[in-house]
């Protein structure tokens, strides 16, 4: 059983998401389940999988850079009865093999777990080609899939844990390395499509999802309360697919304006989902989208990389105090 | 069953879906059917479910099955009316595989009918039978999984992607067969896309290779028990495109088109008049 200690949480955020995805979420699941696959695409080092392909060596696929092939390969393997989770880079685990996915995981709704890491502007220093901000645009329209986006590394750690009680596909959607902020510093109930609501406050609600947005988020929120005395609500939206309807529905019927934030191009994401429920509300309040505009950015480290795109707190205040 | 029952079923069996497959295409009428593809694969699909394929009629998901995949769908006149001769599914389920919403419409996976893939968008197949394979040792059993593929596919990169993978996994219990008719949608494969030489391919991948002549029975009755320790094999099968249908065959028009009368007609005539038949 994983202890979700003030301890664990804290050496889990310095470890960084990936291996704490692998070494302590997936390993638990290794434990409970016999019948489970992990394939990379030549990527166990970066994605911390070292440790868990050492301990489960029986379990574990490296297919080589060859990311069509490592779907492929999965979904065989989930064609005989076992869950197979894929992993590598966000956009090669999304578009890279994008027919893979929209066939053999969509279309035959296979129990494939596809976990990307660096999603988002995560690979900053990388390069433009490392970068994935549309992937929850294309993930989310495939059938059958469960989206998910965690907002630090022990939500991450449930979530890995959650979706190997799916019989489906899903996809885990990983930004930051080491070092993420913690939102959750005790122990909470994490249910797949239910948002968490972190404060409850009125007039403004911000709907966040990932890692360092959720943060920033709360911090934004914080700002606008000490500055004008209104506490806006904030809610995690950890899963993207399937949507918290009833979550989204009430926060339009009781609020004044809703921001949602998220690492994702502003075409199709969260927020996109998150304006297709509201749009079908009659009354509902207005949306603001915070997001990366449909435009190419400059290359830097993950501090800059917010920046330059307007997710810090203090961007966030901004658009709140604009906009009510 | 014994090499002499083998070919004398497979024998039955490629009289019998010729006449099933032409059926099928007849009746989708001005619509029309993957006539070429069908008709290059249909005696390895013959040979196939005439005696190599391990499999039971009364139960086609049985765990111990070898497995079929039809990564080239565009054969499915064929390996249908193979799933319908062998009992795994009835006439009025064969015939839906063209009827709007139809349980068979769309090539579904669906492997209580025996049918294990969903197969159409090009070049995913081989990976599918991979992961298949890697389980089937993992778990001891000794299914083996047998995945047809086109010579047109074989310009996808994935399939590329799956010969290199399939050495490095060892796995003997997997075999290919490339339908190589030497047509694709839009040409001769020369003129589309010069693959150059399958088998030199498949053996620099570490595939045991055996070419084959697709559509002798004997042939690939011998390809398919070539035996290959430690490796995947590889059959390359020399087919031609709309085999026996004159107005089409070997013309790039066979892909998908409409029954032509005379070309049923002359099927038909070959098939009662013994070509097809064992000498």
């Amino acid at each position: 059983m994983i202890e979700y200690s003030p301890r664990n949480i804290r050496s889990w955020s310095i470890m960084g998401i990936n291996p704490s995805v692998w070494s302590v979420g997936f390993a638990e699941v290794a434990e409970k389940k016999e019948n489970v696959s992990v394939l990379t695409a030549d990527l166990s080092r970066f994605s911390g999988l070292e440790r868990c392909a050492a301990k489960y060596p029986d379990k574990f696929y490296n297919v080589g850079i060859a990311e069509q092939n490592m779907v492929g390969i999965a979904a065989g393997m989930a064609m005989e009865g076992v869950q197979a989770y894929i992993t590598t880079y966000a956009p090669f685990v999304t578009y890279r093999c994008a027919d893979q996915v929209r066939h053999l995981m969509g279309n035959m709704n296979l129990n494939i777990k596809a976990v990307g890491s660096s999603a988002g502007l995560t690979s900053g220093w990388s390069g433009t080609a490392l970068l994935s901000i549309n992937d929850i645009a294309f993930m989310r329209s495939i059938p059958n899939m469960t989206v998910l986006s965690p907002a630090d590394c022990s939500e991450a750690i449930k979530m890995m844990t959650a979706m190997s009680e799916i019989d489906g596909p899903c996809y885990l959607r990983l930004c930051g390395t080491t070092a993420i902020p913690v939102v959750y510093k005790e122990d909470y109930e994490f249910r797949i499509g239910k948002a968490v609501t972190l404060q409850k406050g009125s007039k403004i609600a911000l709907i966040a999802t990932g890692v360092n947005i959720v943060d920033e988020s709360l911090k934004a929120a914080k700002s606008y309360e000490e500055e004008t005395g209104v506490k806006p609500t904030v809610v995690n939206l950890h899963t993207i697919k399937p949507l918290d309807r009833e979550c989204i529905e009430a926060l339009g019927d009781t609020h004044e304006l809703i921001v949602t934030v998220e690492e994702h191009s502003i075409i199709g994401g969260m927020g996109s989902a998150v304006a297709e429920v509201l749009s079908q509300k009659r009354g509902a309040a207005r949306q603001v989208f915070i997001g990366i505009k449909d435009e190419n950015c400059k290359m830097g480290s993950r501090a800059f990389m917010l920046g330059q795109v307007g997710l810090c707190a203090e961007d966030i205040f901004r658009v709140i105090k604009s906009n009510i | 069953m014994n090499k002499n029952e083998i070919i004398e079923r497979s024998y039955e069996y490629r009289k019998l879906l010729r006449v099933s497959a032409l059926e099928m295409a007849k009746s989708t009428g001005k619509a029309g059917a993957h006539l070429g593809g069908s008709f290059s694969a249909v005696d390895i699909i013959a040979t196939l479910y005439g005696g190599i394929l391990n499999y039971r009629p009364e139960e086609p998901d049985w765990s111990g099955r070898d497995r079929f995949i039809t990564s080239k769908r565009h054969c499915y006149l064929a390996s249908y009316s193979a799933l319908c001769l062998a009992g795994m599914i009835s006439k009025e389920q064969l015939y839906s595989f063209h009827a709007d919403g139809g349980e068979l419409a769309g090539y579904p996976w669906i492997p209580e009918l025996g049918i294990d893939f969903s197969g159409g968008s090009l070049g995913m197949g081989l990976s599918a039978g991979i992961g298949m394979a890697i389980i089937g040792k993992k778990r001891g059993q000794d299914y083996k999984v047998y995945v047809l593929l086109g010579d047109g596919e074989c310009n996808e990169g994935s399939i590329w992607e799956s010969f290199m993978s399939a050495a490095k996994f060892k796995l003997d219990n997997l075999i290919v067969i490339i339908d190589n008719n030497h047509l694709q949608f839009d040409g001769r494969d020369t003129d589309i896309m010069p693959m150059g030489s399958l088998e030199e391919k498949a053996v620099a991948f570490g595939f045991e290779t055996v070419a084959a002549n697709g559509h002798s029975i004997e042939s690939l009755y011998d390809a398919f028990t070539v035996s290959h320790n430690d490796k995947p094999l590889a059959i390359i099968a020399e087919t031609v495109k709309g085999f026996g249908l004159p107005s089409i065959e070997d013309k790039v028009e066979s892909h998908h088109t409409v029954l032509k009368e005379d070309d049923y007609i002359a099927m038909m005539a070959d098939i009662e008049g013994g070509r097809y038949d064992r000498v």
